[in-house]
């Protein structure tokens, strides 16, 4: 699985950090950003939708089996 | 046509549920929850028929919908800050408009704050007397008042001290004229509209100056939210207009300093009635850690949340919100402190612990002291952080002194609930020696 933000979308909410602190961190700006390729280890595969779910603006892409 | 499920609720005449429910706020609003369950429908002046929730999957849903659904509740705030600011700003101008507003809250220029902050709370406080008791509200108000003008329009200057000197009064007014009618015809310069028109033309006055002078400077050098908003360039090219920038800052001030100081004087009301408590957080303090002090001010937010209701307004006939099905127009209100209240969701909830958030995030639709969704609170992670800076210097240049006297009451300032003594403190300056060198760095500024 790999994740993805939208940059366009993205608000700095910043669900996906607080919720995937491993995937996801924040840019100096303050808007969130796929930490790495974004390619997410099994383990977290978890964490990943949740983040993608609670993401209010729907920015969030989950690649599935990539 | 779709059949409307409304929860359930009373018949009372408008007027006086209105009164029960606003008035009495809390007390009402747990009165009708032990009747009617976590849902329940009022008829109350300001809202008209008003829905209110607080189951956490609920309100979920309220947050997330689209913003074909719904809205921000009607009336709000921007009737007395201006069609520019993010309270009345709707669907893709909202979006666009509060992505600005992101950078200068977070990221790198939230840490360039702290530093002000540490230096206004110090000298601040500087003023306090020892071993007699003193209302920490007042003293917390100038604090965040100064935070956000800084923040807001960076140094300090005349301008600021005009602002400074008026502001408090708009927040007075602005809570009470949110439930008056705007009126038709001007009703002359002592009716209250008429006040706040007159005192919005000075605030557009020094705005104005102080945009002038902006313009005389290097831009790129500042972080002030003034300096980006001016620098801020539509897809067209076409630069913000004057009244937009207006508009936004005024928001920005209106919003970041009540609400801030009402919840520090919580925490001083609180912590002096946890000696345990208190012993632990000067010590984490003068050891430099934090996060016994960020778990804290978390459960303060939870047990004494300062704002009552988040409100949103159903623009879909037929919305489904969870077991309802609600008619366009219907205003529905999530009731903060219900949910916090909740024992499914915080066992034995009445009892202030800040333990249960030690380690632990809370859950963003269970603990919703800054609403949530799109619209939650943009200046989250800036008030996280100065209530912790705030507090950090306090513990460290005072030992707060424990009471035994009852917990204060919830007194409504209009917009934020305050302790009703305003967070009676007693302290004794602690001398230089014990005190530890300031360590600039780690106020965790989430969430
Ligand atoms: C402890 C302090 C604070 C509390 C409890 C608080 C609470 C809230 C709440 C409950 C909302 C409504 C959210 C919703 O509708 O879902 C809100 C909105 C807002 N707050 Fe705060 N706030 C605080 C501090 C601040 C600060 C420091 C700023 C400025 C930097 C700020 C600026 C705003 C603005 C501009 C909005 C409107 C957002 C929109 O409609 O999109 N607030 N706040
Ligand atoms: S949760 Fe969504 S909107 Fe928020 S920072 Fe992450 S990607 Fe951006």
């Amino acid at each position: 699985m790999k994740v993805q933000i939208d940059a366009g979308r993205c608000q700095g909410h910043g669900r996906c950090y607080d919720l995937a602190p491993g995937l996801f961190g924040d840019d100096d700006e303050g808007f969130g950003k796929v930490l790495g390729d974004g390619a997410v280890p099994p383990e977290e595969e978890q964490e990943a939708r949740r983040a993608a779910a609670n993401c209010p603006e729907r920015a969030i892409r989950l690649a599935e089996g990539a | 046509m779709t059949t409307m499920t409304l929860p359930p609720g009373p018949s009372l005449p408008r007027f006086a549920q209105g009164a029960v429910v606003l008035t009495a706020r809390l007390r009402g609003m747990r009165r009708m929850r032990a009747r009617y369950g976590d849902a329940f429908t009022v008829n109350v002046p300001i809202f008209g028929r008003a829905v209110v929730i607080s189951d956490p999957d609920e309100a979920k849903q309220l947050f997330t919908a689209s913003t074909d659904l719904v809205e921000n509740v009607r009336p709000n705030l921007g009737r007395v800050l201006g069609p520019g600011s993010l309270f009345a700003l709707t669907g893709e101008e909202h979006r666009e408009q509060r992505r600005l507003l992101v950078p200068p809250f977070h990221g790198r220029r939230l840490a360039a704050h702290e530093r002000t902050i540490e230096d206004e709370t110090v000298r601040e406080t500087a003023t306090w007397p020892e071993d007699r008791a003193f209302p920490a509200l007042p003293s917390m108000l100038r604090i965040t008042l100064n935070a956000i003008l800084r923040a807001v329009f960076g140094a300090d200057g005349d301008e600021l001290a005009d602002l400074r000197e008026m502001l408090p009064a708009w927040v007075a007014y602005g809570s009470r004229l949110l439930v008056l009618p705007i009126p038709k015809t001007d009703l002359g310069r002592w009716s209250p509209w008429g006040r706040l028109w007159i005192a919005r033309r000075r605030y557009d006055a020094i705005v104005d100056r102080l945009i002038d002078k902006a313009a005389a400077e290097d831009l790129d050098r500042r972080d002030d939210v003034l300096a980006l908003l001016l620098q801020s360039r539509y897809d067209d090219g076409s630069p913000m207009s004057r009244a937009q920038i207006a508009d936004h800052l005024l928001s920005l001030l209106v919003a970041g300093h009540e609400t801030t100081a009402t919840t520090l004087a919580w925490a001083i009301e609180r912590l002096r009635r946890h000696p345990a408590l208190l012993r632990d957080l000067a010590e984490e303090a003068d050891a430099g850690g934090g996060a016994l002090r960020e778990a804290t001010i978390t459960e303060v937010q939870r047990t004494r949340p300062v704002i009552d209701v988040v409100g949103r307004h159903v623009t879909a006939d037929g919305y489904r919100l969870g077991r309802w099905t609600l008619p366009e127009g219907c205003t529905v209100l999530v009731a903060v402190a219900l949910m916090h209240e909740d024992e499914a969701l915080f066992p034995d909830p009445l009892t202030f612990d800040p333990s249960r958030f030690l380690g632990v995030r809370p859950d963003l639709y269970q603990w919703i002291p800054f609403g949530g969704g799109r619209r939650r609170c943009p200046g989250a992670a800036f008030a996280t952080m100065e209530m912790n800076v705030v507090l950090r210097t306090v513990l460290r240049h005072f030992t707060l002194m424990p009471t035994t006297e009852p917990g204060e009451r919830r007194h409504s300032r209009g917009v934020a609930n305050a302790p009703a003594k305003g967070g009676v403190a007693v302290v004794r300056r602690r001398s230089p020696e014990a005190m530890p060198p300031s360590t600039i760095g780690t106020a965790g500024a989430r969430p």
